[in-house]
């Protein structure tokens, strides 16, 4: 496995939402990479590789739940399954907060079910704890990292 | 059985007393057989010693008897016996007793002086009976009879005799009309047998001086008695003496009491052998026709009830043409097993009925259920997509707004930056919004996990929470200790949020701001907890209290009051999921108080009732 710096795997569709998590993400001030995929497919592309490419393991995976393709809770269960990415720490960071979605979330093995605020000045807030915990504070197993 | 039994008793009685009546009456009748039997003999007896005087008589007219020429009288009168088969002899004796001539022929010197019949002619000159005797000449059976002889001077001189062969006699003596088991006997003077009916050679010459008979028979002249007789057998003797001034004869005729009740005997035993077959015919009778009349027929009933019992409600009983009790019994008890045939037929026809309802109705329920199970889901994805899609745009209103203020402040002037602002507090408005009718929805769809809940405590949680978020106001809480409830614990957190919020919020305004949660103190008997929240904040016109629980009524502006509106109904909600009911009390400017129970009561149904019109969309 390729050791990747620490980085972000942002899995977003709504473009006013990606633009507006990456300007959350910046204005807590820890500069890390974010990597963005725009469905569910792509997501699994880029962890597990595709055409040739190898698969790139994020410091954390932050997951919206209605995507398309590949939906955000069968990502998350690909990521469980699957050897390599079983101890990947992934958020699911969703405007859903229906009870059903974050049972299921945790059942499938998310480390965190954060709801996007529609406040804006929340939704920094909760941007930059997000960051500080999951990048710095935070010690991920060292298959991970090695 | 017994009643024939029973039946038959009378004619038994009868038949005993008649019989007993006949016996008497033939007791009677076998006394006159017995006295007329003995009668008769009398009577034939005494000719016969009247023939015996006759021939004495012409006897002594003979002038032999009364010469001396004595063997002519001998040839004379052995001449004359055998004419006479009856006698045995005939003599003549002198008046001293001694023989002088004789038929049979005599030892010379023969006295019979000491003969009673000799001695009774010397005494009576009359003709006298002697007793039994056996002959000295003749060694014979016999009784002899004298008869005086005259002298020319009027003198007894002599005595002429002859003796009588009691074998003779015997067979004289009319015997065959005797009844079965009778005797006739014939007894001398001194009670011994001169004649017998039955076995005379074993009974002749017998004496029985001292025997009841014997006694009777000297005493009774004529005349019945029941005795035992010399063969000891007890008998019905008649008596009657013969002979005449001789009195030679007693005669006794006994008939057996067996014999005199024999009929009687043997017309009762007919009568019972009779009564006894009439009885078994009886008893055969009602055994077969019991059979055939009572016990066929019960029989049958027993079967068919127990057919009955058993379920098969078609059994009945066979009818029979005749109208006895029994047959009216089967007839009832068809009918009774018709009727209750025609009843449950009846009732399984209505249980028929009802059960295709029911399946009908359970049908449309199962439709109707679907429809709402649909519907819920429908609305499940609506409310899904309303939390994901309506705030997504919301979240991106917003969060440019905040950009286009932060990033480009200096392009915009205040009037600008004002409107952005507004679109930021609209955008936020229209989440919180979404959000309690997501909460809402959400209420009425969890399942109710109803647990023992400490409200104190909920209530100072929440309290605490309020002053953290609103540190700068000073409220005066009393929360009463012990307010226990059974509830579900996170319905009624949202609960008691929305009301301790209501309060904390409508005080605002209020100086020395004071809210209380309590428990009524003095509760109907019997009724549930009655818990309440008062304030002294801005409270509501009456007027408008049926507005209150209404989900986006407001009784307030939102420059005085923020709010969605939606905290009250969702409180209703709550509490009606509990069975519950909520109403409030409250006046412009004097604060508000909003009473709840968390389980049924019938106190608050009025209350409940228009609660539960008012939700209605």
């Amino acid at each position: 496995m390729i050791t990747t710096p620490k980085h972000i795997l942002l899995v977003e569709d709504n473009p006013d939402d990606e633009v507006l998590t990456l300007r959350g993400l910046r204005h807590g001030n820890i500069i890390n990479e974010v990597i963005v995929a725009h469905d569910g497919q792509e997501a699994l592309d880029y962890l597990f590789g595709s055409g040739g490419r190898p698969p790139l393991v994020p410091t954390v995976v932050l997951l919206d739940l209605k995507l398309p393709k590949v939906d955000g809770l069968e990502v998350l269960r690909r990521i469980r399954t699957d050897e390599r990415t079983k101890t990947l720490p992934v958020v699911i960071l969703t405007s859903s907060m229906h009870d059903q979605d974050v049972v299921e979330g945790y059942k499938l093995g998310c480390n965190s079910y954060v709801r996007k605020p529609v406040d804006f000045d929340q939704f920094i807030e909760a941007a930059r704890q997000l960051q500080l915990y999951w990048l710095v504070l935070n010690e991920i197993p060292p298959t991970l990292t090695s | 059985m017994a009643l024939v039994l029973l039946a038959v008793l009378p004619a038994l009685g009868i038949i005993y007393l008649f019989a007993a009546s006949e016996k008497r009456i033939h007791t009677e009748l076998v006394q006159k057989d017995a006295l007329g039997l003995a009668e008769a003999t009398a009577t034939l007896l005494g000719q016969e010693v009247e023939g015996i005087r006759q021939v004495l008589l012409a006897l002594a007219t003979l002038p032999e008897l009364s010469g001396d020429d004595f063997t002519a009288c001998n040839r004379l009168l052995s001449n004359l016996l055998p004419q006479y088969p009856q006698y045995d002899n005939f003599g003549l004796v002198r008046a001293d007793g001694v023989h002088v001539a004789s038929a049979m022929p005599f030892p010379p010197g023969q006295s019979a002086a000491d003969r009673s019949w000799f001695k009774q002619v010397v005494t009576t000159h009359d003709m006298a009976a002697g007793e039994y005797q056996i002959g000295r000449l003749t060694k014979k059976q016999s009784i002899n009879f004298g008869y005086p002889l005259y002298s020319a001077d009027g003198k007894l001189n002599r005595v002429l005799y002859v003796a009588l062969d009691l074998l003779w006699l015997t067979s004289k003596l009319n015997m065959k009309n005797l009844p079965e088991g009778a005797v006739l006997t014939v007894f001398d003077r001194n009670g011994t047998v001169l004649a017998r009916s039955s076995d005379p050679a074993q009974w002749i010459g017998r004496s029985f001086p001292d025997t009841p008979l014997v006694q009777h028979v000297q005493t009774v002249a004529h005349g019945t008695a029941e005795i035992q007789g010399l063969d000891g057998v007890w008998r019905i003797y008649a008596f009657s003496e013969a002979g005449g001034v001789t009195r030679a004869f007693h005669v006794a005729v006994g008939i057996p009491r067996e014999v005199a009740v024999a009929h009687v005997k043997t017309r009762l035993q007919v009568d019972l052998t009779v009564l006894f077959c009439v009885l078994m015919l009886a008893l055969a009778a009602a055994w077969i026709g019991g059979r055939a009349f009572v016990v066929l027929p019960v029989k049958e009933l027993i079967q068919a009830t127990d057919q009955l019992a058993a379920g098969d409600l078609g059994a009945r009983v066979r009818m029979r043409k005749h109208g006895s009790e029994l047959t009216r019994l089967g007839l009832a008890f068809n009918m009774m097993a018709e009727s209750l045939q025609k009843q449950i037929a009846e009732r399984e026809q209505a249980e028929e009925g009802l059960r295709k309802l029911s399946a009908e109705l359970e049908q449309r329920v199962r439709e109707r259920t679907m429809q709402l199970e649909a519907a819920n889901k429908e609305l499940e994805a609506f409310s899904y997509s309303v939390s994901h899609d309506l705030r997504a745009p919301l979240r991106a209103v917003d969060g440019f707004s905040h950009a286009l203020l932060q990033d480009h402040e200096k392009q915009l002037n205040a009037e600008g930056q004002d409107y952005l602002k507004r679109i930021r507090s609209a955008a936020k408005r229209m989440g919180q919004l979404i959000d309690d009718m997501l909460t809402l929805s959400r209420i009425s769809r969890a399942p109710l996990r109803k647990e023992p809940v400490d409200l104190s405590a909920m209530a100072r949680s929440i309290v605490k929470a309020l002053q953290e978020s609103d540190p700068q106001r000073q409220v005066d809480v009393q929360v009463a200790d012990l307010l226990h409830t059974a509830a579900d614990p996170n319905l009624v957190r949202i609960a008691l949020e929305n009301l301790l919020g209501n309060a904390w919020k409508f005080t605002a305004r209020t100086t020395q701001a004071r809210i209380e949660f309590g428990q009524d103190a003095d509760p109907q008997p019997s009724s549930p907890a009655l818990f309440f929240i008062r304030d002294n904040g801005a409270g509501f016109d009456m007027a408008y209290a049926d507005k209150l629980f209404g989900a986006f009524q407001r009784l307030h502006r939102q420059d005085e009051f923020p709010g969605t509106g939606i905290g009250l109904a969702t409180v209703a909600r709550i509490i009606h999921r509990h069975g519950g009911a909520i109403r409030a009390e409250g006046a412009v400017g004097r604060g508000a108080t909003f009473f709840f129970s968390l389980e049924p009561s019938p106190h608050f149904m009025t209350d409940r009732r228009t609660l539960s019109e008012r939700e209605q969309p």
